[in-house]
């Protein structure tokens, strides 16, 4: 009748022999796998030697399991390292230097094993105790022990050296083998050395020491599992899975030791219930941690891109940074030439220097008018800089549009007045609603127009009007932002009107354009320089556009600014 | 009649500033640097002060803070003459009585300026 150790054991070579096919099979093509399969076969030895020497009476051939056993134990060992070193997957160069090493790495446990089954130097014999047979080993056993203490650590050495720098699923394959050799080394060390004194003599001296072997099969498992099913490391995975493979052992002991037939129903019935319901922990518990996991790549996925965009941000910041300081010191270097040149020719032409003649004044009066010009190009510049970068602070507050109005049109008519210009201003009786404005950014934008006015009209009349519209819907000139969309809804327009030179229609659509070098048609309008663009950028600013009009050139034209009476939200105090 | 001080490393702004201000009838003294500026004001009876922003040694926010940290006659008035029209505000804080932009205005239409604030009890900014 075969006793439960039997059945065991019969299970446990069951297991290791198809684990190690299964393993090949699944994955032939890799060396890892190989391997695997020979660490399972001379396992499969090792357990079929070490039980059998129990089982047979005939001294001889208990004498020729021994050496089996001692020799395939070895054999295992040393291939245990082989296996990691497979698993590590280390980039090896094929050197001849290699292939030597290789050769002389094998031919040690060829050496062990002639050792072992040709001389008495490991194995000598066996005694026979109370418990069962126990082998008497010979001088070379403590060389034989301490190889196999290296290829331990040699193997673990290879794992460990991976571990490091691999992948979070590598990582689990690796554990999973530790965790395997870490079980089976634990009780066969309990069993076979430390409780060894303790056991030896007892009666069933033969099934504890087995329980050392047998547990090889806990390496085993966890090793075929890593590399046919390898996933990520969890630990509360693990531990299921560890807790309840104890149980079904348990519970399968529980089977075999039935005394009754109704007894073997009974735990055969819990045991396969037992089954079934493991089955089905483990695979909610793979579940949660694989939803977990998932969860947690997204996290960190996320936390990435924040990081990504932190970065960003920062150089941003910084690059916003240099801008500033760049037109900081811009602003101070290239005024630096202009500003005393603009301090001499007033203090020439006043008459600090002395008296000029009629043609020096006016050769002085053209530096000066060019100077000038240079000092509103650099001013304009800075002010586009500013603008575009965020630099100015719009200094938004209440305000009627029509005391800006008048306050220009009083500043600027004795001057157009003294050019026997007829300046004009017209306002609705009514006020006007009012609008959140920054005073002197419109002051300025109304101001150039005006200026221009003056500037561009040798005779005739300028107009500068205040007007509503309740329902304005102009076409917009195409912004190079491609910001703007069709203005419609109440706004308050100012035009400003004169009988000036006028604008050629093809210039109409760059006159507000950024001045750009491969704007040759902007480059033809002399003196618009930046000034028009900087108004364009005040207005919308506030909401408005601003765009101009002429009927051709000698015909004069009319420069015109809508600001919404509904402005939009974003007209807000800008940093 | 006003001592000025004109505090400028640029030699031909000052000259010119030095002329025209002695012209109008301005008693000037002159200094490249903040630091210099504050040795002559140490010494001289000082009622304006004009200054550049910056300069090496001891730039204007410097000096405007220095002359207003409590060691010095509250009742200096404190000019900044500047292209970097963003620190006027910053200059205004700090404690300065106005803030003229440099390439604004010709020397003439400067002292006129000057005299403005000085007329002014309260800080005025153009």
């Amino acid at each position: 009748m075969f006793n439960s150790s039997v059945i065991l054991f019969i299970i446990i070579l069951f297991i290791d022999l198809s684990l190690g096919l299964l393993v090949l099979i699944k994955g032939s093509g890799a060396k890892a796998n190989r391997t695997f399969f020979v660490l399972a076969m001379l396992f499969f030895v090792w357990i079929g030697a070490s039980f059998l020497e129990d089982e047979i009476v005939n001294p001889a051939v208990i004498d020729l399991l021994l050496k089996i056993d001692y020799t395939s134990a070895f054999f295992a060992i040393f291939y245990f390292s082989v296996f990691c070193f497979d698993l590590a997957e280390f980039k090896i160069r094929n050197s001849i230097m290699f292939k030597i090493a290789k050769v002389l790495f094998f031919s040690v446990p060829a050496i062990f094993g002639l050792l072992v089954i040709f001389t008495n130097s490991i194995v000598v014999g066996f005694e026979i105790l109370p418990g069962g047979i126990n082998p008497i080993l010979g001088r070379g056993e403590p060389l034989y022990d301490l190889f196999i203490v290296l290829y331990m650590i040699l193997g673990l050495a290879f794992l460990a050296r991976r571990y490091r720098t691999t992948t979070s699923e590598k990582k689990a394959q690796i554990f999973y083998v530790i965790l395997g050799l870490f079980i089976f080394l634990l009780i066969a060390i309990l069993t076979n050395v430390v409780l060894v004194d303790l056991i030896k003599n007892s009666r069933n001296y033969t099934l504890y020491s087995r329980f050392g072997i047998f547990s090889s099969i806990f390496f085993i498992l966890f090793s075929g599992y890593s590399i046919v099913k390898h996933r990520l490391l969890n630990l509360k995975v693990i531990a299921t899975e560890v807790l309840s493979l104890g149980i079904l052992i348990f519970s399968l002991l529980q089977v075999l030791n039935s005394q009754t037939s109704l007894e073997l129903i009974f735990n055969g019935i819990i045991f396969l219930a037992l089954l079934v319901l493991i089955i089905m922990l483990v695979r909610s518990v793979e579940n949660e941690v694989k939803r977990k996991n998932q969860l947690q790549k997204l996290t960190d996925s996320l936390a990435e891109t924040n990081d990504k965009l932190r970065v960003i941000n920062a150089k941003l910041e910084r690059i916003d940074a240099t801008k500033t300081d760049f037109i900081y010191i811009a602003s101070h270097q290239l005024h630096k030439v202009p500003t005393p040149i603009k301090g001499y020719l007033s203090m020439l032409l006043e008459g600090s220097y002395g008296k000029l003649s009629k043609e020096q004044r006016r050769v002085l009066e053209n530096i000066k008018l060019a100077n000038d010009r240079q000092i509103n190009l650099v001013d304009d510049l800075l002010n586009v800089s500013r603008m575009e970068y965020g630099k100015v602070k719009l200094d938004f507050k209440e305000q009627q549009l029509e005391d800006v109005c008048q306050e220009i049109y009083d500043t600027v008519r004795p001057v157009a007045e003294e050019k026997g210009l007829k300046f004009t201003y017209e306002k609705p009786k009514a006020a006007l609603p009012k609008l959140i404005l920054d005073k002197g950014k419109i002051f300025e934008a109304i101001f150039n127009f005006v200026d221009n006015a003056v500037k561009y009209t040798s005779k005739g009349r300028i107009n500068l009007k205040i007007e509503t519209d309740i329902n304005s819907h102009c076409e917009l000139s195409e912004g190079d932002d491609g910001s703007r969309g069709l203005l419609s809804g109440p706004v308050i327009r100012v035009t400003v009107a004169d009988t000036g030179v006028g604008i050629a229609k093809e210039s109409l659509p760059f006159l507000f354009a950024k001045f750009s070098r491969n704007d040759k048609a902007n480059l033809n309008i002399e003196g618009t320089g930046l000034g028009l663009y900087v108004v364009k950028l005040m207005i919308e600013a506030h909401g408005g556009r601003t765009w101009a009009e002429s009927d051709g050139e000698g015909e004069g034209s009319r420069f015109i600014i809508e600001i919404p009476t509904k402005q939009p939200e974003n007209v807000v105090v800008k940093e | 009649m006003s001592r000025i001080i004109i505090v400028e490393d640029d030699p031909m702004i000052s000259e010119i500033f030095q002329r025209k201000f002695s012209e109008s009838g301005f008693e000037v003294f002159l200094a490249e640097s903040g630091k210099q500026a504050l040795e002559i004001i140490a010494k001289e009876k000082i009622n304006v002060v004009l200054s550049d922003l910056i300069m090496p040694e001891m730039g204007g926010f410097e000096l405007t803070k220095t002359l207003r940290s409590g060691n010095y006659d509250p009742n200096i008035k404190i000019i900044i003459i500047s292209n970097l029209i963003d620190s006027l505000e910053n200059a205004i804080e700090l404690g300065a009585n106005g803030f003229l932009a440099k390439s604004a205005f010709t020397p003439t239409e400067m002292v006129n300026e000057v005299k403005k604030i000085l007329d002014e009890p309260k800080a005025k900014v153009g």
